[in-house]
């Protein structure tokens, strides 16, 4: 419905008022498309923004916002998987005297205050996560607030409304079916940077057949890009800590996963390079943007968390350390450089893991049926809802995958599970559920083909420019004349210098993997074990310090060979025994180890009796043969969830002869640290004052 | 006995749940203009009284709801009901409020229907005319709407004893093919569902807006799947408003049953859902039995004076003839689907409100909308009254608001789980350190009412 407005007649000077304001330049005028874009919006239409990043889209609907608030409608809100975005909206919008706010997992703290402003009709535009929206808190306990009602809704990452979007993102799902049954009339704004024809067909069906498109080229002509094959990765880490101290300015370094981002930051570090990894709470990685904003650090080792919506102008850099899932995830990232400077580069490296780690997440993505059923049996059975440490509890399965059910089936519609608090509970759609095969299969093709067409890149010898924008169906593609392969410096030599490698793989190493104290139990009432007390909380006189594993599994060779000995031979060949000793007696100075003892395995192995018994006679310091098993118990590597691992081990062990010094635990797999956490909380509850453990192999991937 | 479901028929040819969605346009106005979606308060959606005064100029002028949004007719139709063009256009601005809400009673399979809507109860149509529900709000088996049954009624706070004759009643009237009229989350409906179900009988049960939200404990679950309960309220699932009584449930309860059984009992109730108060104007029109256990109250000699039969086993009939109203029952053909597609028209179904607001012809806006249906017929009359009574109820909840958000009716015995707010818990979902996001209470929260429906 169009509302009527103030000023109909020149609204288009209005707006220009505004852009003006917000960009600080009184000659400022629209791009193509961006007026009639805030047109559309204001006028309660639906309108399609495919742009690339620094186009003006924030400009689209922060404007739209502006004019539609002072004619008296409700507040926008915002739909964004991206919290650096979010903060980046903030500031803009309030250039134009807008009250931009956030509801997100960072700031609960704000939270009391922006409830109370939206009561008020004081917010502006409400920024909050797709997932944050999927739980169903925010139709009940948010949307009430808004006295008005919504006036507006931005969907920011629109591409990921469609399955044939690069992004899977499963929220969104429930923000296609929502714009769908949003009554016509209502003003509706989705945004994108990266869309292919099909992308947009399909998004553009999704929204309605009467949505306006506004469509540009996505050519970055500031950007230079380079593809280097480097599979090793200490020849990539090497590659990397030559490189970057000659590049000015500041980057990103883009890794798949967490512990990589760890060893490439750390490894910067250690060559003098302020880096940093990009994770952890949301605290720490606002603090770390702000850093990179200001040029106060010289790189973010980041995974997909960052970059989206991140907008820096001057960055100078991004270095892919293996590569993205589809050459669209590449374009956005890379992108990120040089939006608002003349030079920049992006220096995408080929890593002999990457293709195992983007087969690990695409397999991943979906659940099968079995997993799917035997979560939902469980929650058909009880009578009323379980909370997720229930099913851990019922279920032996991760608990990542419990999660990742539950988040599937309930964002079907009929969901056949609903979340009432913190508790699950079946529908009548529990019953025979089934994920449509057909739509898997087709996701699962989508994700190959797109992994098809990285590797098409990694090997393209013409305009790597021109290849990404031909991906994305952009008919304005041509030869950049800047890249790698236009420069004809494809067959220039790009190897890092031979010291500096073999630097890096010393380094690989030497690093240890943390096994962390705990706090907590994963449930109440474990056992009836005093260690096990009341509660959840494990007492403060039953913890374990930190301590830390030599290697991690398939990590760089030693994890593998650790585990190849533990399978077929009697015992620890001395090249990993010497190598736990030779760790260990640099790391036990000044922590009082007055004794050694160890967790005694299954069958009665020898492999870690020996070990603890090497360990102590060269760290001279008595071993006790402190804990025994009280019978088989079932192997720990076969329990899949916290819960299951925590139960596993209740009533394990006991105390067979007392620690009165503080003690050194050893093991030689760590996989939740239950087992430890346990064992130590037994001598520690017999009267040993405290307890390091160490381990030789972390093994995180099934945990 | 062979076991029977309310529509007559065998289990393996149940009438499947009518598919509401899309809504048609007409529905998503009318919810927009009437539903509560929580904390309204610059625009308080229309009352029933003010919604029949618009559906009149509508239909007078030849419009449709859907014709309010996009023409200028809203301007009209504003200045001439005396509505107020801002209140009007203000409700319709929560279309994208709506939006979410839609999805997520899509997501809970629920369905939505307007009176103007072909799967529409015809027995609340035919009874109530201008004073049905603008929109209705359930989930399962919708035909079990139509079929009638029997109302088990009784002080909220019923003692062991009369618990044991609720149970006895329901079970009895189940074997015999009635369906089970229940209201509200208290133990008398609980107590009449457990025993209806566990002999498969058929359950109707009329709940106050925001319990529909109460996630279904095993048995009910099962009940609704395989189509022998429905659950439904004129109130959205998201308004929580909380007004001390709910006479709309009450009201709906006695238009939807054939029949009524007050178990009674010398405890002292609340009457929250408004039942008690609402059996005396029904008297006439519907077979009202008091089941007595011990000493009769005075309760039941009041409405052994006004025409109520104590209750005898003999005076129970099986139920063994279809049922007055109809349902449209879909064949096993290769020609139709077993879910009908809702395809609301006028032709099939002219709009009730329109046909019955021209006998009704309002004169003028009444704010307290007491001057409805003055020319309708005897039995309108009767409801109307009742409903102008429950209109009174709902303007007056402007003004006591404040107590009222606060506000809650009683809890039956068997819900007495945990007392925590879906707001308290949902914080603690999403963070333990969230800062609670609403004031409202909402009784329905009380989980688990129907969590508490046990195994047999």
């Amino acid at each position: 419905m169009m509302p009527k407005l103030k000023n109909a007649e020149n609204l288009r000077e209005v707006a220009t008022r505004y852009l003006c304001d917000a960009v600080g330049n009184e000659q400022a005028e629209f791009r193509d498309g961006q007026w009639e874009s805030i047109e559309h919006a204001v006028k309660g239409e639906r309108v399609l923004v495919v742009q690339r990043t620094g186009w003006g889209k924030t400009m689209v609907y922060t404007i739209a916002t502006k004019i539609r608030r002072e004619n008296g409608l409700g507040p926008s809100l915002m739909i964004s998987p991206l919290l650096a975005l979010m903060r980046n909206q903030e500031e803009a919008a309030f250039t134009l005297g807008l009250n931009a706010r956030r509801m997100t997992g960072d700031n609960y703290d704000d939270w009391r205050e922006i409830q109370k402003e939206l009561r008020e009709d004081e917010v502006d535009i409400l920024m909050v996560t797709p997932e944050r929206l999927a739980s169903g808190h925010f139709t009940r306990s948010t949307l009430p607030l808004i006295t008005r009602g919504l006036g507006m809704l931005i969907i920011d990452e629109a591409h990921c409304i469609s399955d044939w979007g690069h992004d899977f993102r499963p929220d969104y799902r429930r923000i296609r079916r929502v714009q769908q049954v949003i009554p016509r009339g209502a003003a509706i704004v989705a945004t994108t940077a990266t869309a292919n024809d099909r992308v947009v067909k399909d998004v553009q069906k999704q929204l309605g057949g009467d949505i306006q498109v506004s469509r540009g080229s996505l050519v970055r002509r500031s950007l230079q890009l380079h593809n280097l094959t480097l599979p090793d990765p200490k020849v990539r880490l090497a590659w990397i800590a030559q490189v970057v101290p000659h590049l000015s300015g500041s980057g990103i370094i883009y890794v798949l996963t967490r512990k990589d981002a760890d060893l490439v930051s750390s490894w910067l570090r250690y060559k003098g390079i302020h880096a940093a990894s990009y994770y952890g709470n949301a605290g720490q990685r606002e603090e770390l943007e702000h850093k990179l904003l200001n040029n106060e650090i010289k790189a973010l080792v980041a995974t997909i968390a960052l970059g989206m919506g991140f907008d820096k102008p001057d960055l100078k850099f991004i270095i892919h350390y293996q590569r993205p899932g589809s050459v669209v995830h590449y374009y956005q990232q890379v992108g990120r450089a040089g939006r608002g400077i003349d030079d920049a580069y992006g220096f995408l490296l080929w890593g002999e893991e990457d293709e195992r780690i983007v087969d690990y997440f695409m397999d991943n993505a979906f659940p099968p049926q079995n997993e799917i059923n035997q979560v939902l049996s469980v929650l058909e059975d009880a009578d009323g809802g379980l909370e997720i440490e229930e099913l851990m509890a019922a279920v032996n399965l991760k608990k990542s995958k419990i999660e990742k059910v539950l988040k599937l089936a309930s964002l079907e519609s009929p969901a056949p599970v609903i979340q009432q608090g913190r508790e699950w509970f079946a529908t009548g759609e529990a019953s025979g559920f089934k994920v449509d095969p057909e739509y898997i299969a087709r996701l699962r093709g989508v994700r190959t083909s797109e992994q098809a067409q990285m590797r098409k890149y990694m090997q393209h010898d013409g305009c790597l420019m021109a290849f990404l924008q031909r991906a994305l169906d952009d008919d304005s593609a041509k030869d950049c004349g800047r890249c790698r392969n236009c420069t004809n410096r494809a067959n220039k030599s790009h190897q890092p210098k031979p010291k500096l490698v073999i630097e890096a793989e010393q380094f690989i190493k030497k690093r240890r993997y943390p096994i962390r104290s705990r706090s907590e139990w994963p449930i109440a009432d474990i056992s009836d074990h005093p260690i096990h007390g009341s509660g959840i909380t494990i007492d403060k006189t039953h913890r374990m310090l930190p301590g830390f594993a030599l290697c991690s599994a398939f990590d760089m060779g030693l994890g593998d060979q650790i585990l190849r000995e533990r399978s077929n031979g009697r015992q620890y060949s001395n090249m990993v025994v010497e190598a736990f000793i030779y760790r260990l007696q640099e790391w036990v100075k000044n922590k009082g180890i007055g004794c050694v003892t160890y967790v005694p395995p299954r069958n009665n192995r020898q492999h870690v009796p020996l070990l603890a018994a090497a360990v102590a006679e060269r760290l001279e310091r008595p071993l006790i043969h402190a804990v025994a098993r009280t019978g088989e118990g079932a192997r720990q590597s076969d329990q899949k969830n916290e819960v299951q691992r925590a139960l596993n081990v209740a009533n394990a062990f006991s105390i067979e002869r007392s620690c009165k010094q503080s003690a050194l635990l050893i093991d030689d797999i760590s996989v939740s640290g239950w087992t430890m956490v346990t064992a130590s909380a037994l001598l520690r509850h017999d009267g040993c004052p405290s307890v390091r453990p160490v381990a030789l192999v972390k093994h995180s991937l099934s945990g | 006995m062979s076991k029977r479901t309310a529509s007559g028929l065998g289990q393996t040819q149940l009438i499947r749940m009518i598919a509401t969605w899309p809504l048609s346009d007409d529905t998503n106005v009318t919810l927009l203009l009437c539903a509560w979606f929580g904390g309204e308060q610059e625009h308080k959606p229309l009352t029933l009284s003010e919604y029949n005064l618009l559906a009149t100029w509508l239909h007078q002028n030849e419009y449709r709801p859907r014709d309010l949004v996009g023409s200028s007719c809203i301007e009209d139709a504003a200045k001439e009901t005396n509505l107020g063009y801002h209140r009007i256009s203000g409700l319709l601005e929560r279309r994208i409020t709506l939006g979410f809400h839609l999805e997520e009673w899509q997501r809970r399979d629920y369905w939505i229907l307007g009176r103007g809507d072909a799967g529409y109860p015809k027995r609340l149509k035919q009874s109530m005319k201008s004073q049905a529900p603008p929109v209705l709000f359930g989930t399962g088996e919708v035909a079990i709407i139509d079929q009638g049954g029997t109302a088990i009624v009784g002080p909220e706070g019923a003692m062991q004893q009369s618990v044991e004759s609720v149970r006895q009643l329901a079970t009895f009237y189940a074997q015999i093919g009635h369906a089970i009229i229940i209201a509200g989350r208290q133990s008398i409906g609980e107590n009449a569902a457990k025993s209806a179900m566990a002999v498969e009988g058929s359950i109707l049960w009329v709940l106050q807006g925001s319990e529909l939200f109460v996630p279904l404990a095993k048995p009910l679950r099962r009940s609704r799947a395989t189509g022998q309960t429905v659950l439904l309220s004129s109130r959205s699932p998201a308004d929580k408003r909380s007004l001390g009584e709910e006479p709309h449930v009450g009201q709906m309860l006695m238009t939807l049953c054939d029949s009524v059984v007050y178990v009674d009992s010398s405890e002292i109730s609340t009457d929250r859902y408004c039942v008690e108060s609402a059996l005396p104007e029904f008297l006439g029109s519907r077979r009202c039995f008091v089941h007595v256990s011990g000493e009769p109250t005075e309760t039941a000699f009041q409405l052994i004076n006004s025409g109520a039969e104590f209750w005898k086993k003999e005076l129970i009939k099986v139920r063994d003839e279809p049922p007055e109203v109809q349902p449209e029952v879909i064949e096993d053909s290769p020609e139709t689907s077993d879910v009908r597609q809702h395809e609301p028209t006028q032709a099939d179904d002219p709009d009730p409100e329109i046909k019955l607001s021209e006998s009704a012809k309002p004169q003028s806006v009444d704010p307290e909308g007491s001057l409805e249906e003055e020319n309708a017929s005897e039995a309108v009359r009767t409801e109307a009254d009742v409903e102008v009574r429950q209109e009174s109820e709902e303007e007056t909840v402007d003004d006591r608001e404040n107590f009222a958000l606060h506000g809650g009716g009683t809890q039956g015995e068997l819900f007495e789980l945990d007392i925590v707010s879906i707001d308290e818990e949902e914080n603690m979902e999403e963070d333990d350190d969230e800062p609670d996001s609403t004031e409202v209470t909402d009784s329905s929260s009380q989980i688990d009412l129907f969590s508490t429906v046990t195994d047999e």
